[in-house]
């Protein structure tokens, strides 16, 4: 007789296998990424291939290595990684999620109400457009450096780093290293659009102004780019001397930031601690939902923000009953919770983050700022990491623990913490027998 | 002349025109009911100012007995003011029982700190407000510096503030008020901190008196204990009125490092978990049932989180050679004890430099940053967001997760024997957001006015969870002078939204919005 599990269609199964297919996905690559560097040569420790790998897949910027020393092709199959592990995001916001039962994302991730937003009416075509507008912006982004006058290797690679939020430098002074006003304003604006969904992007692509206006959050994000870029240069004014630079310059951090992209142009580190502040909560909340970029997301700050809203109201009204919207559609109840869950995860992931870095060697603003950083998946920090430092100043069992958290915040935290428990559980029951 | 004469008559009919408006419309939600409730907390605080008074009066350092009778009187003609002038209805709609709660705890603020401005001993007017507020948030962050000099009347009026605040004057109020109905419980419940409170009693009023009669037992207990432990009577009172209210006030610089006994610490730890653990779990052990704490989850939880903290930060402290094992202990359980009861006590002196929990290892200091977010049990007059809130998410989330796993599945969230609805967690998440999104915008705000990352977060969650000692600048060895004064006012603010939870201060911004909007709506109509 055959098993019945595998006669009866169940959902469970079918949620789980598909979560750990991206999690031992997501492990695979990270393998052989790693065997790539080991075999180059150029990398001698295990640990540091790893790091540098999940780096890269994560589309984090901390390194470990120097990238003034490495060959060109090794320089470019570090930026490939993190191309390819901004489609996995992308994929895996835009196929997978919505095809595990949580149908609402489809049409959030895209932005907005109604069939209009659905980018494609089968999952699977969505995912193909998504790869299609993603490759579109990347030769984009790389053809803009090329004009401003980077050289054609260097557009290439950082091309593929910028689009996915990345962040890996060719050098080891990131954007600073080209001394050029004319290639950080195309930084600062290759980077913001990475940010966006790539809904937004098609949209942005065929000038669909009105789908743009309709969607909440990305009038919040453009607003947030906006509002900070004028904070934080107000802020560093007197420090950094005043006039152009300091307004690009602040416009490039904060563009790094939000889009969780961690490009450097100046040490931030230096500067008082009203920006720093500013950009380390940036890089938590994150960029828009459905795009290549990490952090807390802008779509569950709206529906926490309409959350506490609702609270408010029914504390004065206690009959009312007040939804939650977001981009003019009412918010599920399911699709709250899930908000609600995440937000928990998050915490408790950087929580711990804080405790493993901070017992495991790092002064405690290293330990916080760092911790907030990786699972965001940006890079750049406060303290020891702050400024053009890289991931080295950290001593080797902290960098597993940024490892970690580069490594759940890029998969969203659940499905690893699924996998886990289903693994244990799977365990238990080996083992009862 | 006639220009100006004519330009004055503007002035006024607009000015009174203005009047007319607030009057009318009453923005701020300032009616007669809340004046009522705000006069009847003054008044109570009397007695409190004349004890303060008579210990300034019998002891021979200092004699600002002048100045604390003068606040005594001042807040004694304006409560008696209000309530000679105010009328209390039976009935109290949502709005105006927050607006009671916040304004009477503003309105006691200010008249706490007349007699502490009046003494001359802490400057400016702000000052005294900033250790008024944070008396009565039973919060323990001091601007005194230094303490020890100062008259014993004016440091007995602080602990006394402390003491007033960890029960609430308004549950004070509530006691007195027999015809209250429904609206008295949505009073003790919009300004007792904690998501439920349980009547102990079939009348509110009653409800309330017990639990201040609990409140006052505890408190004689706690200063017994003391005494037994080698305090002077002084000393055993002053630390008993802030320890039961879990609000961190010391007469002295050291704060419990000035005993420098091990005995002394040790009731000091038992009496704050007493404080910071449910007044109803006290009263049900009380009327012979002792056993409801070991069968209530969140005091398991409670006692747990505290001792884990406070033993793995004593582990690490010692693998750090920072000292001993036995001293690492000592301090890292006092220290636990007072960070996840929201007291605020210090034990470090120059006899015990390891109190001091900014010299700490990091990750020893990474680990009380939880407990200074989660602070005491629900109903208990301890702060923060409390056991059951981060139990009620915890399991939340485990059924979140579950429901990924099996999307058909039913994942009830329990409660004890009770599940919780989908509904009421979604609030309980609510009020978590609040919290966090306060925090984050009080940690940009300090850091906007100059403080660190480290400074300004640890600042903003210890002020909102009516903390006192925070991690950098503003650790246990320093006080908040090292704020700036904006970044004072900031705090103030987040100490009383905190102590509230939220919605009393939050509301009467919130409720003043909506009738200004309606008025300008009838206006438009008109």
């Amino acid at each position: 007789m055959s098993d019945p599990s595998r006669v009866r269609f169940s959902w469970h199964r079918s949620a789980v296998r598909m979560l750990t297919t991206v999690v031992v996905m997501a492990a695979g690559l990270v393998v052989i990424s790693t065997v790539v560097y080991l075999a180059s040569g150029e990398v001698n420790r295990v640990d540091d291939a790893i790091f540098e790998s999940v780096a890269g897949f994560t589309t984090t910027s901390l390194t470990v290595v120097d990238p003034e020393a490495l060959p060109s092709w090794l320089l470019v199959w570090r930026a490939l990684t993190q191309w390819l592990g901004g489609l996995g995001a992308l994929v895996f916001a835009l196929a997978v999620v919505p095809a595990l039962g949580g149908q609402r994302r489809l049409s959030e991730v895209a932005g907005g109400r109604g069939r209009r937003v659905v980018l494609a009416r089968r999952w699977s075509h969505t995912a193909n457009r998504a790869v299609l507008t993603y490759s579109g912006f990347t030769v984009l982004v790389a053809a803009a450096y090329g004009a401003a006058g980077m050289g054609a290797f260097d557009a290439a690679t950082f091309g593929l780093s910028t689009a996915s939020t990345g962040g890996f430098a060719n050098y080891r002074d990131s954007f600073a290293h080209f001394d050029s006003a004319a290639i950080v304003w195309v930084g600062a604006a290759a980077m913001s659009l990475a940010g966006v969904s790539v809904a937004g992007l098609v949209w942005l692509a065929r000038g669909q102004v009105q789908a743009l206006w309709r969607s909440t959050e990305l009038k919040l994000y453009a607003g947030l780019i906006l509002t900070s870029t004028v904070l934080v240069a107000a802020w560093t004014w007197t420090g950094t001397g005043g006039g152009a630079d300091t307004v690009r310059e602040s416009f490039f951090a904060v563009a790094s930031s939000i889009s969780t992209t961690g490009f450097r142009v100046n040490d931030w580190g230096q500067w008082v601690a009203a920006p720093q502040t500013l950009l380390l909560l940036l890089i938590g909340v994150g960029s828009m939902a459905g795009s290549a970029g990490g952090g807390f997301h802008l779509l569950r700050v709206i529906e926490i923000l309409g959350i506490v809203r609702r609270e408010l109201v029914l504390q004065l009204h206690p009959r009312a009953v007040v939804p939650v919207k977001v981009s003019g559609t009412v918010a599920s109840d399911a699709s709250l919770t899930r908000v609600h869950n995440f937000q928990i995860l998050w915490v408790l992931a950087a929580a711990s983050g804080v405790f493993g870095i901070a017992s495991l060697g790092g002064d405690l603003l290293t330990a916080v700022s760092g911790s907030i950083s990786a699972l965001a998946t940006a890079g750049p920090a406060l303290g020891n990491l702050s400024g053009f430092a890289d991931a080295t100043v950290l001593a080797a069992p902290a960098r597993g623990v940024v490892m970690a958290l580069m490594f759940l915040g890029r998969l969203s935290i659940y499905p690893v913490v699924v996998v886990i428990g289903w693994g244990v559980g799977e365990v238990q029951r080996v083992r009862l027998r | 002349m006639t220009a100006a004469i004519s330009a004055a008559r503007q002035v006024r009919t607009a000015a009174k025109r203005a009047i007319r408006q607030v009057l009318v419309v009453r923005p701020w939600n300032v009616t007669s009911r809340v004046g009522f409730v705000v006069g009847l907390g003054l008044l109570f605080m009397v007695p409190g100012m004349l004890v303060a008074t008579a210990v300034e009066w019998g002891s021979s350092t200092s004699d600002s007995e002048v100045a604390l009778g003068l606040g005594a009187a001042a807040t004694l003609a304006a409560g008696m003011l209000l309530v000679a002038f105010t009328r209390l209805d039976q009935d109290m709609p949502p709005a105006s029982v927050f607006a009671a709660v916040a304004w009477t705890w503003i309105g006691s603020s200010f008249f706490g700190a007349l007699p502490l401005w009046f003494s001359g001993e802490l400057g400016s007017f702000d000052n005294a407000l900033f250790e008024s507020v944070s008396g009565y948030t039973a919060t323990g962050s001091t601007v005194l510096s230094p303490i020890d000099g100062v008259g014993r009347g004016v440091l007995m009026w602080r602990q006394i503030t402390q003491w007033y605040g960890g029960m609430g004057m308004v549950v004070l109020a509530v006691s007195v008020l027999p015809f209250l109905g429904v609206g008295g419980l949505s009073l003790i419940s919009a300004e007792a901190p904690g998501p439920t409170s349980d009547r102990l009693a079939p009348r509110v009023s009653s409800t309330a008196r017990r639990l201040w009669a609990l409140y006052g037992g505890i408190t004689a207990a706690v200063a017994v204990a003391l005494m037994v432990a080698g305090l002077s009577l002084y000393d055993a009172v002053a630390h008993a009125l802030t320890t039961a209210s879990t609000g961190g006030f010391s007469p002295y610089d050291d704060s419990i490092g000035h005993f420098d006994s091990i005995a002394v610490e040790a009731v000091m730890i038992a009496a704050m978990l007493v404080g910071g653990a449910s007044f109803t779990l006290h009263w049900r052990a009380l009327s012979g049932n002792p056993r409801a704490y070991g069968r209530s989850s969140e005091f398991r939880t409670y006692l747990m989180v505290i001792a884990a903290a406070g033993l793995f930060a004593s582990l690490l402290n010692w693998a750090n050679d920072l000292s001993d094992l036995p001293n690492s202990i000592r301090n890292g359980i006092f220290n636990a004890a007072t960070l996840g009861t929201s007291t605020g006590f210090g034990n470090a002196s120059g006899a015990n430099p390891g109190g001091d929990f900014a010299g700490w290892a990091p990750g020893a200091q990474a680990l009380l940053l939880p407990l200074m977010v989660m602070g005491g049990m629900t109903g208990s007059t301890a702060g923060g967001l409390k056991v059951l809130r981060a139990q009620v998410m915890a399991k939340y989330m485990r059924s979140g997760l579950l429901r990924v796993k099996h999307p058909q599945v039913v994942a009830r969230v329990k409660l004890g024997p009770q599940a919780l609805s989908e509904p009421v967690l979604q609030r309980v998440a609510g009020l978590v957001a609040l919290y966090a999104l306060t925090a984050f915008a009080g940690t940009m705000v300090l850091s906007m006015l100059g403080h660190d990352l480290i400074t300004s977060s640890s600042g903003a969650i210890s002020a909102l969870g009516n903390m006192g000692p925070a991690l950098g600048d503003a650790g246990p060895a320093s006080n908040y002078l090292v704020f700036t004064r904006p970044a004072r006012g900031v705090l103030m603010g987040l100490m009383l939204i905190g102590r509230l939870e939220f919605f009393a201060i939050f509301l009467v911004v919130v409720s003043a919005y909506e009738r200004t909007r309606r008025l300008a709506r009838v206006r438009l109509r008109r």
